[in-house]
């Protein structure tokens, strides 16, 4: 696409361009386009060391113990069965599941639980959670209204633990209790996607955002 | 901060001690909404509390000859909500006490604590407005039986004058083929507050057309509202979907919700008619 050696070419801003020749870009999405067109999906593989974190740091929340293994990369996969009330947007999560890679599980009761309540947290950030701000005030400084899903809220959870140890944490563990509270977000608002068609694009997915996502479509059609 | 802690034995004693300590004092029930609000910062506890606790009259739940039920004001959510002359007569009424906040709330908040709160959105006002509920209200030297809808004046404020004490809240019975329900938009199962309520009460003839219907919605007005337009439009009428979804129109029409945190005021609006509707769905179905 733009005619230069490899060697040449320098990866910046979100795209790449030919090193001395700044006009000379490309996006990155531009490029995926046209390797669908001539090679298929561009792919590829990667690696790095993590760096070892510097020995002052980390005294506080899980100690020194734990602390190489916070850089360690993590991975999970989750999924999510929803039932959408079309009517009023409200967004129940009936099924969720946790495939995470937890390093050893060193007490894998304690993985488990820590998968399942982080899971339930992210429910809740993917549909209530919000803190909402007025000139610089919070107005949902409680419980009552930045709303946590409770113990009744959470779902049917099923959980896979995947042991890859970890090159520096203890036993080989890695962090496992923040991981599940990220991705279920995506299952979520994919699994509206997919049974009631729309797609909300805003966090948390709350009712009225549903609703209205709802609503445009039925005006689109 | 020193707070002065009284806890008469008759409704005459309480009412003399509102009177006599003046507007800093404050009739103190189930303590969920006064002592929460001191706690969050919304309003501090007065300088006087008047507990009701020890007043035998306002704990009890009781069905007289004429099948009024007399419900004491320290009568507790999950006393309502367990109680089978509720349960089986005013059912919304259940529905609204079992929903509640959560069981502690239900434990200790009181029938005469949600409504002197005068809140919008409390649970039990839309039940007790479509049942033609009366509060008694009891001053030091006399006292008087007012209507619900009387009681409601504004957000956070009623007709109780400050020396009075609410006793009790006198339900009439229900005749024939009747069936209620209380129904309130939930965004989670537990620990939540009315966004927007509807109760619905229905009564059906021999021909199963609707004799008589009540309406009333929850958090979407100052106070909890009656909606006699779309009342009247179900009067007469065989049940049908074309039918109930006019008295939803006719609900949205009279509602006039507020933006905040809780819901966009558009939406709130919307889900009246949802509410509504379902709500009458669900009362002609106990009726049935």
């Amino acid at each position: 696409m733009l005619e230069a050696a490899p060697q040449d070419l320098a990866l910046s801003n979100g795209g790449v361009s030919v090193r001395g020749v700044p006009d000379r870009f490309v996006t990155l999405a531009e490029i995926a386009t046209r390797a669908m067109d001539l090679t298929g999906p561009l792919w590829g593989r990667g690696a790095v060391e993590t760096l070892p974190m510097p020995s002052e740091a980390g005294a506080g929340c899980a100690g020194r113990a734990m602390l190489p293994a916070f850089t360690e990369p993590t991975f999970c996969t989750h999924a999510a069965r929803v039932r959408v009330d079309t009517e009023t947007g409200v967004v129940t999560v009936l099924e969720a599941v946790s495939a995470q890679e937890v390093g050893c599980a060193i007490n894998p009761v304690g993985v488990e639980g820590q998968m399942e309540g982080g899971l339930v947290h992210g429910i809740g950030n993917a549909l209530t959670e919000h803190t909402v701000f007025q000139d610089g005030m919070t107005l949902n400084p409680g419980f009552l209204d930045y709303k946590l899903m409770t113990a009744s809220d959470a779902p049917a959870i099923k959980t896979a633990i995947v042991e890859t140890p970890s090159a520096v944490g203890p036993f080989g563990g890695r962090g496992v209790g923040e991981p599940p509270v990220i991705a279920i977000a995506g299952a979520i608002g994919n699994a509206i996607r997919a049974g009631a068609g729309v797609h909300v694009t805003r966090m948390p997915m709350t009712p009225d955002r549903v609703y209205e996502a709802l609503r445009e479509r039925e005006g689109r059609r | 901060v020193n707070i002065q802690f009284f806890e008469p034995q008759t409704l005459q004693e309480a009412a003399r001690l509102l009177q006599h300590h003046g507007p800093d004092a404050r009739p103190l029930a189930g303590g969920t909404d006064l002592v929460v609000q001191a706690r969050t910062g919304k309003k501090p506890l007065p300088a006087t509390l008047v507990h009701l606790g020890r007043i035998p009259e306002m704990n009890a739940m009781a069905m007289d000859e004429d099948g009024v039920l007399h419900l004491g004001a320290r009568v507790s959510h999950a006393e309502v909500e367990q109680s089978p002359a509720v349960l089986e007569r005013w059912t919304a009424m259940a529905d609204a006490a079992a929903i509640v906040g959560s069981p502690a709330t239900r434990h200790i908040g009181t029938v005469g604590g949600n409504l002197c709160n005068g809140s919008p959105a409390m649970e039990l006002g839309g039940p007790l407005l479509v049942f033609d509920a009366r509060l008694r209200l009891v001053a030091p030297e006399s006292e008087r039986i007012l209507g619900l809808a009387e009681f409601f004046v504004g957000p956070g404020a009623t007709a109780r004058a400050p020396e009075e004490v609410l006793a009790e809240v006198l339900i009439p019975p229900l005749t024939g083929r009747s069936g209620s329900v209380y129904l309130r938009l939930e965004f989670r199962k537990a620990m939540e507050i009315a966004v927007v309520g509807a109760t619905a009460a229905v009564q059906l003839d021999e021909a199963g057309a609707i004799s008589d219907c009540r309406l009333a919605l929850t958090a979407v007005a100052p106070v909890i509202i009656r909606v006699p337009e779309a009342e009247a439009a179900l009067r007469g009428q065989r049940p049908s979907e074309d039918v109930l979804a006019e008295a939803g129109e006719l609900a949205r029409a009279a509602a006039s919700p507020i933006d905040d945190v809780r819901a966009p005021a558009a939406y709130r609006h919307d889900m009246v008619k949802v509410l509504t509707v379902r709500a009458l769905r669900k009362a002609l179905e106990r009726a049935g």
